[in-house]
């Protein structure tokens, strides 16, 4: 059973690893720009084992002959797997620490540059935050009924030199390396290329940002990590918290 | 063929299998029209009329829908005639608890685009109702649809929700309106003779010319009529003379009307009210204009204002005494002095300390001047006060639950405010407040023997 896994699995990574090389190829064509969306399992960091999530959004455009690339990036991870990773309303109060890291300014987008064949570098801040759930039951039913969230942001490092690179073809591997903490690495979940826009708000990747984007947001309202109700790839503007800035956000950016 | 009879408790199951056979089978069918009855979402009123230059709104409005989670619409129109003003969101889907909502206008393009969705892991709202209300200007004449598309409606799941649309159509008419702007008189006080010239302002505010008639009156008496024509937005000021030869002495309200012109809907600014002048009396001439209790039903023990304006109607300064009654027993003489065509209102306190309950006229009395012919009006009475037990507020002989309910009601209210009642003031001290509910309760379920 498990080799019949391995065995499709490698299939999908061999068909996914020929589109981009076909991709590539395309590269030397005269295209508007190229855009890059990918995302990630965080499974190391340093020495030990972690889990988390890293999302990478990029732009290299040339409009009307001005060419400027930009990046978006962002990872959270913890050591408590299943609390970061939970699919359950918490019945329990409870108190966990996790890591954010985000990229806040972007020197450099490239392919195949650094020995990776997608690179991003710039400027990174990353935060510990702990985060307590005080949970507020039904005594007769013991059905979740409220739920207080506090969260306290501590700095680990601030404007830090960081370089996220992944490896494609075979590996499918990234690593996130930023200066004062350990080195982050994983497996890539989906690496997309397109010489079209991805468009940030295009949740459902139906190639237009509507209603259909703001609903699956707006039922995660409120979610932060930890709760079984957050979804990193919603988070739009990286703030740890699904909230009322990543809903502005695809409302702004609906009919557009 | 074999003919089969049923008789008794046999065709009693039979028809209950029956019942029961058609419950299954077309239960489940019932059940799913109930929910499947098609949704609809559409423009409310279907028709509009409006004119140039006028604001009117619409609802968006959603029915038999069920479990709504998110919804949005776009809605367009003739952009050379309409210009949306502004999108709100309606009640229907805060019913249920917090929503988000957006909206995009393009006045250049003629639509709007607008969304809004719940929030958070929770059901969405059944039923029908209003989605949201858009206001929009009329630019010019003609006709338009009200095109309500690309609607779409979300389930709590995140399923499309099946429903129709329909459209709204308008028709835009041509503007007739004109309107009285404002009065002003000079001079407001004269003797008998002199004239007041009196300024109207007159606006054509439509999108005709128009001529129309203006008739300026003294009370409800006509003092002249003219006719003016208007271009479009054009205003003018007509001055209308009132000569007050054999007008009596007194004041008098001056108010303006402009004829209704054809087509004109707005008529509420056709007529100004504005301004009183006073023609005076030759000679020594004082009155009471009026006498007003603070309020008409008094506790016993508690003090009453009452307010009496006097005014001098002669064409000399006078210094006159004006004595305030409750039936024939005077409450308080106060001493004014009023230059000509002046007024005044004078304070007066009744205390009610062993007034015995019961109803009471009260009246104020402006003595005469020396040389002062014409009395009639020097005394004014003003109907009646009842004087009952304390906390009666109603005047019903009991203080009950009645009583309380009204200084509840009235509850932290001033004078200005929209829930102040003064008899509930029962203090007098111009504000309902614990200590008048105190005093009704005090003397709660105490009545008149």
């Amino acid at each position: 059973m498990r080799k019949a896994i391995a065995m499709i699995l490698l299939a999908m990574l061999g068909i996914a690893s020929f589109s981009f090389v076909t991709t590539l190829a395309g590269a030397g064509t005269q295209f508007e720009g190229t855009w890059v969306r990918m995302g990630g399992i965080i499974t190391q960091w340093g020495s030990k084992p972690v889990f988390g999530w890293i999302g990478a959004h990029a732009g290299m455009v040339n409009k009307s002959g001005t060419y400027h690339e930009w990046a978006r990036a962002h990872a959270i991870w913890s050591g408590d797997r299943p609390r970061l990773n939970c699919t359950k309303p918490p019945l329990e109060n409870f108190t966990f620490t996790l890591y954010a890291a985000k990229l806040i300014n972007t020197t450099e987008v490239a392919f195949n540059y650094s020995g990776y064949h997608f690179y991003i570098s710039g400027l990174w801040n990353v935060v510990k935050i702990t985060t307590t759930i005080t949970v507020f039951l039904n005594e007769t039913t013991g059905q979740l009924i409220g739920i207080d969230i506090h969260r306290e942001f501590e700095p680990i490092v601030t404007e830090a030199q960081g370089e996220l690179g992944v490896l494609l073809n075979p590996l499918y591997r990234f690593e996130l390396s930023i200066e004062g903490i350990d080195l982050l690495s994983g497996f890539v979940r989906f690496f997309d290329i397109r010489h079209v826009e991805i468009k940030i708000c295009d949740i459902n990747d139906d190639g237009k940002v509507d209603l259909w984007d703001l609903v699956k947001v707006a039922k995660r309202y409120r979610a932060v990590p930890g709760l079984w109700t957050y979804v990193h790839e919603f988070d739009l503007n990286f703030n740890n918290e699904i909230d009322i800035g990543d809903l502005t956000s695809i409302a702004a950016n609906i009919g557009v | 063929m074999k003919e089969i009879t049923l008789k008794g408790n046999s065709l009693i199951r039979f028809c209950s299998v029956l019942l029961l056979l058609f419950a299954l089978i077309f239960g489940p069918i019932f059940t799913h029209f109930v929910h499947a009855a098609t949704a609809t979402v559409s423009v409310f009123p279907s028709t509009v009329t409006s004119s140039v230059g006028q604001n009117f709104s619409i609802d968006v409005k959603i029915a038999n829908v069920f479990d709504l989670y998110g919804w949005e619409f776009k809605l367009s129109w003739n952009p050379i005639l309409l210009d949306a003003v502004n999108v709100t969101e309606g009640p229907f889907l805060k019913q249920g608890g917090d929503t988000i909502f957006f909206n995009k206008i393009n006045n250049t393009e003629g639509y709007l685009l607008v969304d809004c969705t719940r929030l958070g892991e929770v059901p969405g709202v059944s039923g029908s109702g209003t989605l949201a209300t858009v206001k929009l200007y009329v630019e010019g004449t003609g006709e338009s649809i009200l095109d309500l598309y690309d609607t779409i409606l979300v389930s709590s799941d995140e399923q499309s929700i099946p429903h129709q649309s329909t459209d709204g159509y308008g028709y835009f008419a041509p503007l007739h309106d004109v309107a009285v702007i404002s009065i002003v008189a000079s001079p407001i006080t004269v003797l008998p003779g002199q004239a007041i010239h009196i300024n109207v302002t007159v606006q054509n505010q439509g999108s005709y010319a128009e001529s129309f008639d203006i008739t300026a009156y003294y009370d409800t008496k006509i003092i002249e009529t003219q006719s003016v024509s208007l271009g479009i937005g054009a205003s003018t000021i007509l001055t209308f003379t009132w000569n007050t030869t054999g007008i009596n002495k007194g004041d008098y309200t001056l108010s303006a009307e402009a004829s209704v012109v054809s087509g004109e809907t707005d008529t509420t600014d056709n007529i100004k009210v504005d301004g009183i002048v006073t023609v005076l009396s030759f000679g020594h001439d004082v009155a009471v204009k009026g006498v007003t209790p603070y309020k008409t039903i008094v506790g016993q023990g508690y003090p009453l204002t009452i307010y009496v304006a006097a005014k001098n109607y002669g064409i000399f300064t006078e210094t006159f005494n004006v004595t305030a009654y409750v039936n024939s027993t005077i409450i308080q003489t106060k001493n004014v002095t009023l230059t000509s065509g002046n007024s005044t209102t004078i304070k007066f306190t009744w205390n009610t300390t062993s007034v015995a309950k019961g109803n009471y006229t009260i009246s104020a009395y402006a003595w005469s001047v020396p040389g002062e012919t014409d009395i009639d009006d020097n005394t004014h009475i003003d109907g009646t006060v009842a004087i009952t037990i304390p906390g009666d507020v109603n005047a019903d002989g009991i203080v009950d639950i009645e009583d309380i309910v009204i200084c509840a009601v009235a509850f932290g209210s001033k004078p200005g405010s929209p829930k102040w009642n003064p008899i509930a003031d029962l203090n007098g001290d111009g504000v309902i407040d614990i200590e008048d509910i105190v005093i009704a309760a005090i003397h709660f379920e105490e009545r008149d023997c």
